[in-house]
């Protein structure tokens, strides 16, 4: 029987079912991953298209009889009949202790499995390819993204998330410089003659500012960063929501603002729309990859936004102050 | 729709919703009340005509300073976003303060999201129009 299986919302396959097990168990897709086989009529999660059958062998095929299914909370694998689906997602009866416990303690299901979490897109992008990578993460993030987070891999270093936030980052700036130039070049065409190469030398000028600021604004945003994601977990630590590492905080920020950023190429308004997008991603991306309550997650995001302008405003402030007494300096100093 | 409570590990809309639109707004209202940078509109510039979104920033200061005849008038799609808004964060409050169930879309018909694209775009052209008309 060969199956078809979703992947970052393409449609991989067909796969015999030997090479699905081994998928699953590879981590690539997991009991939640939409499959069709031959005479199913819709697209189904792989737990219910096999019901009895989901789970795969570990990394030793040999010592996982054929059919049983992982505990999320354990990772370890027990028979069908031992197992329980709670919100979806898979528990065995040994579980039960730290089960109850966890729901005592923090009102949720605990859910240690990381194997479950394979994604974005762009966690895949060897497989998938650059430009179907970074298309399908940038839909899911803004599209679904409770979906993506419940799947997004909380570990496995910041490169990764990095790179996509710096693909957005020059995407945002290119087109930014892009429209800039574009202007000019209009305003230019529509000028009368008489001022037209007076107008081409202050456009000649303009093109170089948008350069020079287009690579300040690129570093400057790799910065902003690190400082962002490190206030907001600061924010999530105070509290008590930090319950994973910088490392998760540090992914969602990627991932959430840089889809946003992406939609700075519709004109005008694309950038203001791309942060606010980004910010009610943020705050939906932290509920699900610290396993917090969106309240208080709402409330870390929302903390880290004001403290972040009011560092940016002090800093304004002090720039306007220097130029000030720089301009004074020059002309001989208050009088 | 349906009105029900949350389910367990399930997205508060509300919350997020609420969050960000006070949040944005008081910065908007910072921004303003501070006099910084207002970015002109390029296509207003270039041709003469406004744009989709003109006025959208005068909308928002005379909504804010109390004048909704004239923020209605400058640009009337963004006027009824601003109500919309302001009356989505009341219902968000009132059903986090009093803990009380949600409304839920869990299960939309088929038509429902081409019908609101088809809105959403009819409801933008109109404005557009206006706006030309207006000379805003």
């Amino acid at each position: 029987m060969n199956w078809y299986y979703d992947l970052g919302g393409q449609r991989q396959g067909p796969v015999p079912e030997a090479e699905l097990d081994r998928l699953l168990a590879a981590g690539t897709i997991n009991v939640n991953t939409l499959v069709w086989s031959e005479g199913m009529a819709n697209w189904t999660p792989l737990r219910e298209a096999r019901p009895t059958g989901s789970a795969a062998p570990a990394t030793t095929p040999a010592a996982v009889p054929e059919g049983w299914v992982r505990c999320t909370a354990t990772g370890r694998y027990f028979p069908p009949s031992q197992i329980v689906y709670l919100d979806g997602k898979a528990y065995s009866a040994e579980a039960k202790a730290g089960i109850v416990q966890g729901v005592i303690q923090g009102g949720e299901l605990p859910d240690n499995d990381e194997s479950l979490r394979t994604g974005p897109a762009w966690e895949q992008r060897a497989q998938l390819g650059f430009s179907k990578a970074i298309w399908e993460t940038i839909k899911a993030v803004l599209m679904d993204p409770s979906r993506t987070f419940e799947t997004m891999k909380r570990a496995g270093g910041i490169g990764t998330p990095l790179g996509f936030f710096f693909v957005a980052v020059v995407v945002c700036v290119v087109f930014s410089a892009l429209y800039g130039v574009l202007f000019q070049g209009v305003i230019l065409s529509i000028a009368p003659a008489e001022t037209r190469q007076q107008m081409a030398v202050m456009a000649g000028a303009g093109a170089f500012f948008h350069l020079i600021r287009s690579v300040f604004l690129a570093v400057l945003l790799v910065v902003i960063s690190f400082i962002g994601s490190g206030i907001l977990h600061l924010v999530l630590m105070m509290l008590s929501g930090a319950r994973q590492k910088f490392e998760t905080s540090y992914r969602t920020f990627c991932y959430t603002m840089g889809a946003g950023l992406s939609l700075s190429v519709i004109p005008m308004c694309g950038v203001l729309i791309g942060l606010i997008w980004g910010l009610v991603g943020l705050c939906i991306g932290l509920a699900k990859t610290q396993g917090i309550e969106t309240g208080r997650s709402v409330g870390a995001v929302l903390i880290s936004v004001v403290v972040g302008c009011l560092v940016c405003c002090t800093l304004y402030m002090l720039l306007v102050g220097v130029i000030i007494a720089g301009v004074a300096g020059m002309s001989g100093g208050f009088k | 729709m349906v009105w029900r409570k949350l389910r367990s590990g399930e997205t508060d809309h509300e919350a997020v919703w609420l969050g960000v639109s006070v949040t944005s707004l008081v910065l908007a209202k910072c921004w303003l009340w501070m006099g910084f940078f207002q970015p002109s509109c390029v296509f207003h510039t270039v041709t003469g005509c406004p744009c989709p979104t003109c006025g959208a920033t005068r909308c928002v200061r005379f909504a804010l300073g109390g004048d909704f005849g004239a923020a209605l008038a400058i640009n009337p799609l963004f006027f009824t976003i601003l109500v919309a808004i302001v009356l989505y964060d009341i219902y968000a409050a009132t059903v986090l303060a009093l803990r009380l169930p949600r409304l839920c879309a869990d299960t939309l018909p088929p038509w429902a999201g081409k019908a609101g694209r088809l809105a959403a775009g009819i409801a933008l052209a109109v404005n557009w129009a206006w706006l030309i008309w207006r000379g805003v």
